[in-house]
């Protein structure tokens, strides 16, 4: 974290809810997919943001500095959105905890999307690939998004899983190549790509 | 069409690959078509991944910096207690002060359960009065208003009572079912039940362990053996291919260890000559448990009652797999420089299992990787190094993607191999508290299985090895406190001062609980102070010095120690109690959330692993966790509630409400009282829960945060103990008075 977000925090600390304001104005992005990854559903994981981001400036004092606030507050914001979805129950539950079915995220606008031409050709793809993610296992479903959309290493992806690189390797392994199965079947003529790399042998003697 | 080399491409996609890895690996993808394409999949998919990710549009951020930036204005932040009994309010409280506002205790969740402290407003005054609001009529006019007279009442009661209500501010008063009556809101019968923190736990570890059965039994057992069977067949032929001496011995041994636990688990591995006599003399041994002894596989010394299946465990269908699994978990490999043999038997498993096939296309890897995935959520995550880590190793120890056995030969390579395992295994535990030594090679999830563990606490109490007692820190453990199970695998208990400590300060308090109870057995007692200690382990706050913690930690204390064993067994037969609320609850409100926490961890994983096919088994073990957590919840609700020494919420009563079905659902119905045991019913096993009625019960008379002291029942909160018996505490008994004592107010309001 850079100077200007450490005297943000430091501000936090002794409760300046402006400095907190910002602070969490930095973050909530990245606050947002991790509630998203578990709830798969926008509004609800805009909800639990709030959540998440208000319990946060109230275990401030309990944050130890060791994680980055970013991660501190992604994690808050997964125990909330699993609190939600485990509140709710199983059959109400939106598709997120890798559970059957696609699911509804109309709830909210989605920004990239609009109404007319190829835009809602690719707002349909954007949605099928949310789909397709959101039925993955919960453990390749956060690897894959850690690494493809937070953009870690495996090391940092390890270290925030608590599990080890070769795990992290093999989640992400599999969850991209149940994406791809799933992918190439649903999508048009962008999945060519995928299509046509179908399909590994299994490994044969090194 | 596709190449053997496409998985290796992701590391080169996502850009992890060492310059020299990198430079041959592209060499190798100019030329090959197939891996072009997995490149241009890989891309197209990240890509399509990244633009999915959800951003919400700016005007919903707004709305949402308005809605939150109105949130924190009403929230207050928390409190901190710094060793040495310093306190450092945050400004927030000054506000909240002004505000005059009295905020509730807050309880949430970051990664481990945490419970956030919360302010409160102006420093209050004390004052004392009647709990319950509705009196019943004829029982009592309410609350008096002469201090005098609660004092002279309290002295009636017991000696001194007076004057620790006085200097204390807290009082302790224990009454008989009888007096409860007299407070009104109780059931007529007078035998509502006390459900302690230890309740919660059996409770909690029974659903817990139901789960981790059935996850064994029909995930991991087949798993395991399919998963056993193929890498045999590769080390088979690893063994046959290779030229090396060095090598073919290593093979062997391999090849040893895996035949093992796969004739354990039932399978049929084809061995011969010397391998086929040693695997079955290593067998026979494990299958006879008697002690220890010099393994010929292992040629290091085992003892084979490690290795002995109790509990669950012992029922026949799992006891094989059981014997296997703990064969796997123990069996460790060496890696390190004196062991090269060892350290090549490492290499070939994993390139056996590596190249072996798993379920649904995975490889062996893979498949291992899953059951992995699915251990760890009962066994905690691995202690030693485990296939997928080596894999890693040796590709960068060789710099290459891909090895072969015959890689293996020369010992400077072996050397290297164990070095980088070293590095890893270090590298990999800087967080982890345990005793140092060399890396090993574990297949299968930690050093313990945590269900088996603590399920053969709850039946067995002499377990050889280690004489402890029946563990509540176990069950913690086992629903997910990495610090009980920091102190369990690694027995390091300095890291956790507050532990030793607790357990010390109870021995010493033990004779003079007994002198007062009578025949408290001691090990209640040590069972009740692990509790508190556990307490302990879950709230910084009871390890800090001073005054604060001081007093903290005799709360926990007191509440840990409250007297269930005093009450005479009530004898066998007796018909499951209606439990009627509400239900007294003793206020532990943080482990009631850690249980909460725990058991809905453990449900969310079940799910995961079961990779949307839920086995009859584990679908029923996901409902009875599943309504554990509610309980708990509840519970924690309630506990809030008599700490705050108001009446329970009908949060509270809800979810006690479900209590009933939840026992008779996770125990027989004739539950015996005063003491746990295990039953083997039909191949099903089942933990009763111990329920005590017709009991004295604990009432405490307490800051209530709001300024006043209210008599609450069932919490045992004090700073000392005092004792009646039989002694009616009429409500007219009970007044207001008023004192200052900032201390306790502050520290009731966590």
């Amino acid at each position: 974290m850079d100077d200007e977000e450490q005297a943000l925090l430091d501000r936090a600390r002794t409760g300046d809810r402006e400095a907190f304001a910002r602070l969490a104005t930095l973050h909530r992005d990245a606050v947002f997919r991790a509630a998203w990854a578990v709830l798969g559903d926008q509004e609800d994981a805009l909800d639990a943001t709030q959540d998440a981001l208000l319990r946060a400036f109230r275990g401030l004092p309990g944050f130890d500095g060791r994680a980055s606030f970013r991660t501190w507050a992604r994690r808050i914001a997964t125990n909330v959105a699993i609190d939600r979805v485990n509140r709710r129950g199983r059959d109400r539950a939106r598709g997120g905890l890798g559970g059957e079915g696609l699911p509804d995220d109309e709830a909210v606008a989605d920004p990239k999307g609009a109404t007319v031409g190829t835009d809602l050709e690719r707002e349909e793809e954007r949605r099928l690939v949310r789909a397709a993610i959101e039925a993955l296992p919960q453990a390749q479903r956060a690897a894959v998004l850690l690494r493809d959309v937070e953009g870690l290493s495996y090391e940092e992806i390890a270290a925030e899983l608590g599990i080890p690189r070769g795990t992290v390797m093999s989640r992400l392994y599999y969850g991209r190549q149940t994406l791809k199965e799933t992918l190439a079947d649903a999508l048009g003529p962008r999945a060519a790509e995928l299509r046509k790399a179908r399909a590994p042998v299994p490994g044969s003697s090194p | 069409m596709s190449c053997a080399r496409s998985p290796e491409l992701q590391a080169l996609h996502d850009d992890e690959l060492a310059p020299d890895e990198r430079a041959a690996l592209v060499l190798h993808v100019e030329g090959c078509a197939a891996c072009q394409d997995e490149l241009v999949a890989l891309d197209a998919l990240s890509d399509l991944v990244r633009e999915a990710a959800p951003s919400p549009p700016p005007d919903v951020w707004r709305t949402f910096d308005a809605d939150l930036r109105a949130g924190l204005a009403t929230t207050p932040q928390g409190l901190v207690l710094l060793p040495g009994g310093a306190r450092r309010l945050g400004p927030a409280l000054a506000v909240a002060a002004t505000v005059a506002a009295v905020a509730l205790p807050l309880w949430h969740f970051s990664r481990e359960p945490e419970i956030a402290l919360a302010s409160v407003g102006s420093m209050p005054r004390i004052g004392l009065r009647y709990s319950e609001p509705e009196v019943p009529p004829g029982r009592g006019a309410g609350p008096p208003r002469d201090e005098a007279a609660v004092m002279a009442a309290l002295d009636a009661m017991a000696p001194g009572a007076g004057k620790q209500l006085h200097d204390h501010g807290v009082v302790q008063v224990r009454v008989g079912a009888a007096d409860l009556d007299a407070l009104g809101d109780w059931a007529p019968s007078g035998t509502t039940p006390l459900w302690t923190a230890d309740c919660s736990l059996l409770l909690a570890g029974a659903a817990a362990s139901r789960a981790a059965w059935a996850l064994e039994r029909d995930v991991v057992a087949p798993g395991l053996l399919g998963l056993l069977e193929g890498a045999l067949k590769e080390l088979t032929a690893f063994e046959g291919r290779s030229r090396d001496a060095a090598v073919t011995r290593a093979a062997r041994r391999a090849r040893e260890l895996l035949a093992v636990a796969c004739t354990l688990a039932g399978g049929h591995p084809a061995l011969s000559g010397e391998s086929r006599t040693r695997v079955a003399a290593e067998v026979a041994a494990v299958r006879a448990g008697r002690g220890p002894r010099v393994s010929p596989v292992l040629q290091r010394e085992v003892d084979d009652r490690a290795f002995v299946p109790r509990g669950l465990w012992a029922d026949g269908a799992l006891a094989g797999h059981a014997r296997a699994a703990a064969w796997l978990t123990r069996a460790g490999l060496r890696l390190d420089g004196a062991s090269p043999d060892e350290a090549r038997a490492a290499a070939l498993l994993t390139l056996a299992l590596a190249a072996a096939p798993g379920t649904n296309g995975r490889s062996g890897l893979g498949e291992l990787a899953r059951l992995e995935g699915t251990l760890e959520v009962l066994v905690g995550p691995p202690d030693g190094l485990v296939a997928g880590d080596l894999l890693e190793a040796l590709r960068q120890v060789l710099g290459r993607a891909s090895v072969r056995p015959s890689d293996l030969a020369p010992d400077d390579l072996v050397l290297d191999l164990a070095e980088r395992a070293r590095a890893e295994a270090a590298a990999r535990g800087r967080d982890r508290v345990g005793p140092p030594g060399p890396p090993e090679l574990r297949l299968v999830g930690g050093t313990r299985s945590l269900a088996a563990e603590a399920l053969q606490r709850l039946v067995d109490p002499a377990v050889p090895g280690r004489g402890r007692e029946a563990s509540s820190l176990d069950l913690l453990a086992l629903l997910g406190s990495r610090q009980a199970r920091t102190v369990l695998s690694a027995e390091r208990r300095d890291v956790f001062p507050g532990y030793d400590a607790a357990l010390e300060r109870l021995q010493a308090e033990t004779p003079s609980w007994r002198d007062t109870q009578g025949d408290l057995p001691a090990r209640t007692c040590l069972e009740q102070g692990r509790l508190w200690a556990a307490g302990a382990l879950l709230d910084p706050a009871a390890t800090a010095a001073g005054p604060a913690g001081r007093a903290y930690r005799d709360r926990l204390l007191l509440a840990s120690l409250a007297a269930l064993e005093a009450v005479p067994p009530s004898g066998a037969g007796r018909p499951a109690p209606r439990l009627p609320a509400p239900l007294v609850v003793e206020p532990l409100p943080r482990l009631h959330a850690r249980l909460a926490f725990g058991a809905r961890r453990l449900a969310t994983a079940l799910e995961q692993v079961a990779e949307g096919r839920v086995a009859p088994r584990v679908a029923a073990a996901l409902v009875d966790l599943r309504r554990v957590a509610a309980l708990e919840d509840g519970l924690r609700e309630a506990s809030v509630d008599a700490l705050l020494g108001r009446g329970q919420g009908q949060a509270a009563r809800d979810a006690l409400a479900r209590a009933p079905a939840l026992l008779a659902g996770l125990a027989p119905a004739d539950a015996r009282t005063a003491s746990d045991l295990l039953e083997l019913t039909g191949g099903e096993t089942r933990v009763l829960h111990r329920v005590v009625f017709g009991l004295d019960r604990l009432a405490v008379v307490v800051p209530d945060g709001q300024g006043g002291l209210v008599a609450a029942i069932g919490p045992a909160l004090a700073a000392g103990e005092v004792w009646t018996r039989g002694r009616r505490l009429a409500p007219a008994d009970v007044a207001t008075t008023r004192r200052e004592d900032p201390e306790w107010a502050t520290h009731l309001a966590r």
